[in-house]
């Protein structure tokens, strides 16, 4: 029989090295991370250190006026970060169920590009029709980008998205892309070291022609393209590592390039979700 | 087909040793080692006759959960590629799910175990299923709750939230 450990009154998470904590928090609220502030002296500061923020705001929480919550949110997230430690962000994730001022939206991201964020998560709403990103959001240290708007409007993305080396991860989806060039034809994906990428329902004014061309693409998944003239948008893939795409409710021409074994999974809307899987391997 | 040899005329399976802080030898299997990252990144320089790890941070009773978190891994994950190759529906993936929420609701003081063991020899999946844990433990709690709950000593001087 091995000794019986006769610790069980002792404060133990305290004890913890404050990267575990920080993980700990990476899975919490920022209001609820704010708290442990008061527990003792050692946690005081932990979560001003900490490189994990998930900022949620959801409508069910706001039990007083919709425009009084909206304030302390705004004056929490401002206060946070203007009193937050000197040190590196890892993930900013912002979720937030009211409309917000994109002036305050872009400071916010400033702030966090400017601690060099890695990962960055945005769920907002809006009551513009679009909101338009900063221009560094794509010059800036970030792997992993999920933007997701509210279904009422769009994001705009800067001129120079395409500009990056860092993003393996880009999931987008109601976004308006810059214009091509005078043809039609965009080039869209130049990502160096892009893995993953999810469009959808995105939208681009004058659009022939999608080129992706990602050399180290492996998941491609397309919903929706959405083109206002009504127009059939042709798809040129060269990703020579792709292993999985999957596109729904896509008219038009599919140039699959030098695609080589591929999964295809289609479904289109208009069938119900009707689905289609076109052989196990395809060669070109 | 190469990959579909007969499982009868594999080798004998390689075991490592691991030794807790109290001085215990667990014998286990190389992959069940393997998950944790620790091990896997200095095993190949390791002469195959001296695969012996002392393990100063984890006790016995420890080790003894995390041996068990790891053999029950690798070997629900070979019976899910198994299925998913002869495209046979398994809810393998839900079964391992609703394992590993049974195995982590232990009290607070194991958990600190595991979560301290898990981040010492980097066992990914473990550490984030500990670390959720202790999340949920946190999140649904006031401040006077939490110290409760995990005997933490309000040690601040003045603590202006006391009159609420």
């Amino acid at each position: 029989m091995k000794k019986n450990k006769s610790n069980t009154t002792r404060d133990r998470i305290s004890a913890l090295p404050d990267d575990v904590i920080h993980t700990i928090f990476s899975s919490m609220d920022m209001k609820k991370v704010i708290q442990t502030s008061i527990l003792a002296k050692r946690w005081r500061y932990l979560c001003m250190s900490t490189p994990y923020i998930n900022f949620r705001f959801h409508l069910e929480t706001c039990k007083k006026g919709k425009k009084i919550a909206r304030a302390r949110f705004v004056n929490f997230v401002d206060r946070f970060l203007y009193i937050r430690e000197d040190t590196n962000i890892h993930k900013f994730s912002l979720q937030c169920e009211i409309v917000l001022r994109p002036c305050g939206i872009h400071t916010w991201l400033i702030a966090a590009i400017r601690r060099n964020v890695q990962e960055l998560s945005l769920e907002l709403e809006s009551n513009e029709d679009y909101f338009e990103l900063p221009s560094n959001l794509f010059t800036s240290d970030i792997k992993v980008m999920k933007l997701e708007p509210s279904v009422n409007f769009q994001f705009v993305l800067p001129s120079t998205f395409c500009s990056t080396a860092e993003i393996t991860s880009l999931e987008m989806r109601r976004v308006i892309h810059p214009d091509g060039d005078s043809n039609g034809d965009v080039v869209l994906i130049r990502f160096a070291v892009l893995k993953n990428q999810i469009i959808g329902s995105c939208f681009w004014r004058y659009l022939n022609v999608l080129s992706v061309s990602t050399p180290l693409l492996e998941m491609l998944e397309v919903v929706h393209l959405f083109d206002p003239r009504n127009k059939p948008i042709k798809l040129n893939l060269c990703t020579p590592k792709l292993k999985s795409f999957i596109y729904t409710d896509l008219y038009g021409e599919y140039n699959l390039g030098n695609l080589a074994a591929v999964f295809i999974r289609a479904l289109y809307e208009e069938s119900e979700c009707e689905e289609y899987t076109i052989g196990c391997s395809i060669y070109f | 087909m190469k990959d579909s040899f007969n499982p009868s005329i594999e080798p004998p399976k390689k075991t490592v040793t691991l030794v807790s802080s109290d001085g215990y030898d667990f014998e286990v299997e190389e992959e069940v080692a393997l998950e944790s990252q620790v091990i896997k990144d200095g095993f190949e320089d390791k002469a195959v006759d001296d695969r012996e790890y002392l393990l100063f941070n984890v006790h016995s009773d420890t080790l003894e959960l995390i041996i068990k978190y790891c053999e029950k891994h690798v070997s629900s994950r070979k019976s899910i590629s198994a299925a998913a190759a002869s495209s046979s529906s398994s809810n393998g993936e839900e079964a391992l799910k609703e394992w590993d929420e049974h195995f982590i609701s232990v009290d607070t003081n194991t958990l600190y175990d595991i979560l301290m063991a898990a981040d010492y020899l980097n066992i990914k999946s473990l550490l984030d299923l500990a670390i959720q844990k202790v999340a949920d433990t946190i999140h649904g709690r006031s401040p006077e709750q939490i110290r409760k709950k995990f005997n933490i000593e309000n040690d601040s001087i003045i603590d202006p939230w006391a009159s609420e």
